[in-house]
């Protein structure tokens, strides 16, 4: 019964078969924590429409850890993969404590035959020199959630209480990069796009923390839950209007700093493969592992509902190819085929793939519909489209 | 749910130029002077010779393992 959850809904347009695309999953995001110390108002897990997370273990077990990392292992041997990436997440996954994070890091390096690149996703509240000595023994790669100059963090990232985690996130900033070893460590800040903040501050920011890389997201949201918007004609591509300034300043300042989603927006546009999961159509090859083992294709997926994340699927029970079986999944690696009409017929295609799946999700139609962001993305295309044309017109070929 | 644009938002949306992308191969990236744009071509090159698979890269929005410099 569990099995069939998700495949009740649209994930592929009607008479279309994914079976051709399947392929290994590449990436496996461990939820070790189903917790979080902060209450940030747009949270995918803990504000969202599948709320299974009161129902889980706070913390994934040692017994968890080892049947996710045999079964990771399995998965390496059967497919011959040579390099895989195992990201840490929660809830957040520092609350599991240092000693416990200590043994699962250990546990999965012994048991993943292949080369592993670790990396964790982190509030950044409690990350102190144990926590930090730890992640570097281990080699781990931290990604640092962080929305932006205090009044702009502290609005959608406070604790429980409702005191905004700026002041600590940025003692651990600085605490991270007296290391010798920061840059390693230290992978970049992820924010939350909000039309409440400015582009130019939130840019400024990050110019100004010297930040080496950074994210863009945006709101999770679909298209029985819209995203917030400002009234008027304007508001349908607001969010373009707020990624097309940030890009601006970036664009003509040329800092050294990558900004995940302009960069792979760039690639796109350039003929390229995207490596970013919510824009472009190239296969998309991860897999959530649950603090109890349940298998789950996006985690994301959580603000759709609980029948769009349930798999029935678990390490303790089941091999990770089983999962490649899931419809939830191979949409993710169908490329356009997965796509509506409206998608595949429209000129940004290449550059959009869709954009992120959860934001083509209505009751009514799935997951074949365009993206809640469309407007907002076409804009952005043709901003950025009309600033590379620009650039490239006039420069040398070599034939 | 709709798609339609009012004619305000349609006229933002067309008035830019379409740029011909077709001979982008040929293009050397050490001619190219704004170093994002430079980057991003180098990249594409990168990948384009790549294994094809995603497995090089993650994905997920998590910010921790994918960007340069690392361990």
């Amino acid at each position: 019964m569990e099995r069939r959850a998700t495949k009740r809904l649209a994930w592929m347009p009607a008479g279309v078969e994914p079976g051709q695309h399947r392929r290994p999953f590449y990436t496996f995001l461990l939820k070790i924590a189903s917790r979080c110390n902060l209450d940030c108002t747009y949270c995918y897990v803990y504000q969202s429409a599948d709320q299974s997370w009161r129902q889980r273990p706070r913390f994934m077990s040692p017994q968890v850890i080892q049947a996710a990392g045999e079964r990771i292992a399995d998965h390496v041997r059967q497919h011959q993969l040579e390099c895989v990436d195992i990201v840490f997440h929660g809830g957040e996954p520092l609350l599991i404590g240092a000693e416990k994070f200590d043994l699962f890091a250990g546990t999965l390096r012994r048991l993943v035959p292949c080369s592993v690149n670790f990396g964790l996703q982190t509030n950044g509240t409690l990350l102190n020199e144990f926590w930090l000595n730890t992640l570097a023994e281990h080699r781990v790669r931290i990604g640092i959630s962080l929305d932006g100059p205090q009044s702009v963090n502290d609005r959608g990232r406070p604790y429980h209480s409702g005191k905004g985690s700026f002041s600590d996130v940025m003692q651990s900033v600085e605490r991270t990069r007296s290391r010798e070893e920061w840059s390693r460590l230290l992978g970049g800040f992820l924010a939350v796009v909000d039309l409440q903040n400015s582009p130019d501050e939130v840019y400024d920011f990050f110019r100004s923390l010297g930040a080496e890389s950074i994210d863009l997201i945006l709101p999770d949201a679909h298209h029985d839950a819209l995203p917030f918007r400002p009234p008027g004609s304007d508001g349908q591509i607001a969010y373009g209007r707020w990624l097309a300034r940030f890009f601006d300043r970036w664009w003509e300042e040329q800092p050294d700093l990558d900004i995940r989603l302009l960069n792979e927006i760039l690639v796109l546009m350039l003929g390229g493969p995207s490596a970013h999961e919510s824009i472009g159509a190239k296969s998309v090859d991860l897999v959530v592992i649950e603090t109890d083992g349940e298998i789950e294709p996006v985690d994301t997926l959580k603000v759709v509902g609980r029948e769009a994340t349930k798999t029935g699927l678990n390490v303790i029970h089941n091999s990770l190819d089983e999962a490649l079986d899931q419809p939830a999944v191979l949409s993710r690696m169908s490329g356009y085929s997965s796509l509506c009409s409206t998608c595949q017929e429209c000129s940004h295609l290449a550059h959009c793939g869709g954009g992120y799946l959860p934001h083509r999700y209505s009751h009514r139609q799935g997951f074949q519909n365009p993206s809640v962001y469309c407007h907002d993305l076409r804009f952005l295309f043709d901003h950025m489209q009309q600033k590379v044309g620009q650039e490239l017109r006039d420069l040398p070929r070599s034939y | 749910m709709s798609h339609k644009l009012n004619s305000q938002v349609s006229d933002v949306l067309n008035e830019t130029e379409a740029v011909d992308y077709a001979d982008l191969p040929s293009i050397d990236p050490e001619v190219v002077d704004n170093t994002i744009l430079r980057a991003a071509l180098e990249r594409v090159r990168e990948r384009t010779k790549a294994d094809p698979h995603m497995g090089h890269y993650t994905k997920h929005s998590s910010h921790s393992s994918h960007s340069k410099g690392g361990w």
